[in-house]
């Protein structure tokens, strides 16, 4: 802007009290977020030392919980537990934690931190997520919820079927999956769920984790109208290595014309006469 | 003035045209900043819950070849292939393309890789220099490893070969000195899983300076602002351009460059449209338009998708000489692709790109650095005549000066606000510090590196110039 040296002198007054102006604005504009940023920075730095200290605490009391035979009530009563359990950012870290042990641990330990979700109260947080009027804060519950198979939550789940946005009916089918198998996906006939490659992909992904069953009728889903169901029933005959539906499939890779379903058909027939 | 009725007359009328260009330029960084922040919010919150390792599940996830051009690359190159190696994702194969390198790179391939010749035939669907022969891995845990050793022909060339060797559906054309994040593949995939009606035809991430960054076995373990003052200005560069530029641009479906360092194709359309071009410097923005100007030439519907994420992590030049032969290539591959599309400019038919990222491009990035170059001169001249207004003449010199402060500001109080990749409050300090110095000593350096490539355009000169990189085994530590 330097060649803008010689503005008119005509406009001398008003030119200059705007340019001021404008010189001032950006100035404090850029100290303003140079004052946020550090404002953040020291934000998410409280925040991590106190998700640390949390953490801590939870691996302490979990632990004596799991494995030191303590009971519910014992470490519940703790005093630092029960202090800490009015934050909200502990609720936070403490249903995480307790998700990522809860993945790492099945029989017994499972359980155990089922119950703990549920007795020491932090179900609580994960319904009003699922109650909340804000699609991410659903989809949080709704997670959680079914993560950790709080079976009375199901129906409350269950409603959250005919939300507007796309995620939350994707959260709520994967959780109904996870909660009462592969059969639940026919609830989505009328929701106008797309099951695109990723939707599937999530589904695969919470059938092979939570080792879903097969359920009985798998075939309904080569006869639905809509090819993104029959190429989930598909994948799913060829997950669960189902040699029943080989005719099927073989006649329905000569009636389609979708490239994809007929390669996918192909390789689960080919899968199939290997393995017989 | 002057007194001279025409040659004040002149002056005024050249003095608001170059404001109305500088309040243009100003406003354009201030609307695309705001598209997006708002894009970048919404992005996040979509992107929140994305548990990305369920991909790994489906056997059908789109299969790609991640391509790495070489050339003497010798003292880092096995490290940085089993970086490229041990990336999350099923269905991928690593094609390292060994560009006529001098040094023995090949030979410290074959000896780690335990390489030997595959029965590959290749079948040049891009004519491509001579290719030497084509290595597979004798040893099953590097199964997914192909090394095409070439004549020299640029990296154009090679990644026009390992497109060619490729027998994947998709692309993922990176620079092999970069730290590629573990999930990267999967953050390129998933558009492509969820595309309906458009077909998607690149995705392009993010890229971040990695100087000082702490890395360990390929791998990026803590992220820190360069020591190096230089490259720590860049990274205020890098986070203005990435977040606040590319971001409105993917918003706006007007992206016209996917960073070189890496991004991911439809090999399809990327044959369709004859693959890189080998006669430019700048064959990463080309290929973008030209698959796009392809696509819109056949009316098949289309887009590109941009991953706000820091995927790619790069080292950036620490010394002038190597940062002004960078620039001044970016600049020659700028005007060779704007050149070579030049029948975009205001054409409707192109749409969004035809009207606005292609003038964008024109006024904004290639006529910007010469406008300023004669803003600078004109001032000179001006002021040995006696006739500026000093008055005025700081207070625009302090407006532009606190606008590129401010926006250096948006941008880091964005990227705190966002990914928090830099921990420590010290770092945010010395990014902000840098800020300051950003418009003194950094930009008039690009403007001038810029004017040089315009120079090395019309004298001719087609090199990429050396670039000489520390690596990344000094910094770790």
């Amino acid at each position: 802007m330097r060649y803008a040296a010689a503005m008119g002198d005509p406009l001398s007054p008003v030119m200059e009290r705007l340019v001021l102006f404008i010189v001032i604005a950006t100035f404090l504009t850029a100290l303003l977020f140079f004052a946020l940023t550090l404002y953040k920075g020291i934000k998410h730095l409280r925040e991590d030392r106190k998700k640390a200290k949390f953490q801590a605490a939870l691996e302490n009391v979990l632990f004596h919980y799991l494995f030191e035979e303590k009971s519910l009530e014992e470490v519940l009563g703790d005093p630092i537990f029960r202090a800490m359990k009015r934050d909200v950012l502990f609720q936070r870290v403490a249903i995480k934690a307790i998700i990522s042990l809860h993945d790492n641990y099945s029989g017994i330990y499972s359980k155990k931190l089922e119950q703990f979700f549920e007795v020491s109260g932090l179900v609580n947080y994960s319904i009003a997520r699922l109650e909340s009027s804000k699609w991410p804060f659903i989809v949080e519950g709704v997670r959680d919820l079914s993560t950790l198979n709080h079976d009375a939550s199901y129906s409350r789940i269950a409603s959250r079927i005919t939300h507007p946005h796309e995620l939350v009916k994707m959260e709520v089918l994967l959780a109904l999956i996870k909660m009462r198998g592969i059969g639940e996906i026919t609830k989505f006939q009328k929701t106008g769920l797309l099951l695109n490659d990723w939707v599937q992909s999530n589904i695969l992904y919470t059938v092979k984790k939570h080792k879903i069953a097969a359920p009985a009728n798998l075939g309904i889903m080569l006869s639905s109208p809509n090819k993104t169901v029959v190429l989930l029933g598909v994948r799913l005959i060829r997950y669960y290595q189902v040699a029943e539906h080989d005719e099927t499939l073989s006649g329905l890779i000569s009636e389609t014309a979708d490239a994809k379903l007929k390669r996918e058909i192909s390789e689960v027939l080919a899968k199939n006469t290997l393995v017989n | 003035m002057t007194g001279i009725g025409i040659l004040d007359t002149g002056i005024i009328v050249f003095n608001y045209l170059i404001l109305l260009f500088a309040a243009t330029v100003m406003l354009s960084y201030v609307i695309l900043a705001a598209i997006s922040g708002f894009s970048l919010k919404t992005y996040l919150r979509q992107n929140r819950f994305v548990n990305y390792k369920a991909l790994l599940a489906l056997d059908s996830a789109p299969k790609v070849s991640l391509i790495a051009p070489a050339y003497n690359e010798a003292k880092t190159i096995v490290e940085n292939v089993k970086s490229l190696l041990a990336i999350n994702y099923n269905n991928y194969d690593v094609i390292v393309v060994n560009d006529g390198s001098k040094d023995n790179s090949i030979d410290v391939l074959t000896e780690a890789f335990s390489l030997v010749p595959s029965d590959k035939v290749y079948n040049p669907q891009i004519p491509t220099k001579e290719v030497k022969a084509i290595y597979r891995s004798s040893n099953k845990a590097f199964s997914r490893l192909i090394v095409v050793d070439k004549l020299n022909g640029g990296k154009a060339d090679a990644l026009n070969t390992g497109m060619n060797v490729s027998s994947n559906p998709y692309l993922v054309c990176i620079d092999v000195d970069c730290i590629m994040d573990k999930d990267v593949l999967l953050k390129l995939a998933k558009p492509y899983m969820e595309a309906s009606g458009k077909r998607i035809i690149a995705t392009g991430g993010v890229v971040r300076i990695a100087n000082s960054c702490i890395i360990k076995s390929g791998k990026l373990v803590e992220v820190r602002a360069p020591g190096n003052l230089l490259a720590r200005i860049q990274v205020i560069e890098y986070l203005r351009a990435f977040i606040l530029g590319r971001m409105a641009w993917s918003k706006l479906d007007g992206l016209l460059i996917i960073s070189g360092a890496f991004g991911m194709f439809d090999k399809e359309i990327a044959l369709r449209c004859g693959g890189y071009d080998t006669k430019t410097v700048g064959e990463d923005m080309e290929l973008i338009v030209r698959m796009r100007r392809f696509m819109i030439e056949h009316k098949e519907p289309y887009t590109v998708q941009y991953i706000p994420d820091p995927l790619c992590w790069t080292e950036a030049p620490e010394s002038y000489s190597i940062l002004r032969k960078q620039r001044s290539r970016w600049m020659r591959g700028t005007i060779e692709t704007l050149y070579t599309h030049r029948k975009m400019l205001f054409n409707p038919k192109y749409n969004i790109l035809g009207m606005l990222s292609y003038p964008y491009w024109l006024f904004f990035e290639y006529y910007a650095p010469i406008i300023e170059l004669t803003g600078i001169v004109i001032t000179l001249i001006m002021a040995l005549l006696g006739v500026i207004s000093w008055g005025y003449f700081f207070l625009f010199l302090f407006f532009v000066y606190f606008f590129a402060v401010m926006f250096s500001m948006i941008a880091l109080y964005t990227e705190e606000a966002t990914f928090k990749k830099y921990q420590s409050l010290a770092d945010l300090r010395k990014l902000a510090f840098v800020a300051l110095l950003e418009p003194i000593i950094f930009h008039p350096f690009t403007v001038l590196a810029a004017i040089r490539g315009n120079w090395e355009k019309l004298t001719g000169n087609k090199g990429w110039g050396e670039m000489t990189r520390k690596g990344f085994e000094k910094p770790t530590g």
